[in-house]
């Protein structure tokens, strides 16, 4: 039975090795259309919000995967989630784990005021696109090409509308890449 | 589509999803009980049975179908 618990700073210090473990196995075994992998200097960077939207998943004490979050604040002043990372075992995967992860950090954000939850997938990876779209419920903002009129706001900011939605977004790093967005 | 016919294509995705004979997939069959049956296995068993039928199950729906069982009483539902 895998159980789901918050990722605290005690913690993920504590775990820190094993958490990098997971991530190199989800590396690894991604067939090459992954992502490079996070080390301990990016596992143990302050984020605002981390402590408290960050999960770690473990099955019977081994810490078999992990979801990274922060709480972010558009211009204008809007704090909405952001997820940064997440893995899990090969061996321990299954249906649902990862979805009832999101729901757990999103019944905590949505109980602090937070109502939108945004996040960057590289194109190269259109099965986890997919799974955002038809499982998590996200849409696909607009892309990068079409939002330059925002581009001084970069790196990775978002455009709230007037009805306080999330329209748009932008990354200041690669290209490649979709943010996706859901309202909760 | 009889319920008969109904199982048989649904069979017939669960294996081709997770590259397994047909014989070894009952009503019976869960995430459980298939190999490699993970989220992105979902999601493709999923679309494949939404083409096989040419349905398109909701959102709430999707996490909910983790049996053969139970993919086959909500493609019956589509299907009217």
């Amino acid at each position: 039975m895998v159980e789901i618990e918050h990722l605290t700073r005690e913690l993920l210090h504590a775990s820190v090795g094993e958490i990098c473990e997971v991530e190199l196995e989800a590396v690894e075994t991604s067939g090459g259309t992954y992502r490079h992998p996070w080390g301990h200097e990016e596992f143990t960077a302050e984020l605002p919000g981390k402590w408290t939207y960050s999960r770690v998943m473990r099955d019977t004490g081994r810490i078999v995967g992990f979801l990274v979050m922060s709480d972010k604040v558009a211009p204008g002043g809007m704090h909405y989630l952001h997820a940064h990372r997440a893995a899990i075992l090969k061996g321990v995967r299954r249906p649902n784990l990862l979805l009832d992860t999101y729901h757990d950090v999103f019944q905590e954000a949505k109980k602090n005021g937070l109502k939108w939850f945004v996040t960057k997938q590289q194109s190269y990876h259109p099965a986890m696109l997919l799974w955002y779209t038809r499982v998590l419920g996200c849409t696909v903002l607009k892309e990068r090409k079409d939002i330059e009129e925002f581009a001084g706001l970069l790196p990775d900011t978002v455009k709230v509308g007037g009805d306080g939605k999330i329209v748009a977004a932008a990354a200041g790093d690669s290209e490649g890449q979709y943010f996706i967005a859901r309202e909760f | 589509m009889s319920s008969d016919n109904v199982f048989d294509k649904v069979r017939q995705c669960v294996a081709s999803v997770f590259t397994l004979n047909t014989d070894m997939i009952s009503l019976e069959s869960t995430f459980e009980t298939i190999p490699n049956w993970d989220s992105l296995g979902h999601l493709r068993l999923i679309m494949a049975v939404e083409e096989a039928f040419s349905i398109r199950f909701t959102t709430e729906e999707i996490p909910t179908l983790l049996s053969v069982r139970l993919l086959c009483d909500t493609v019956a539902k589509y299907l009217g």
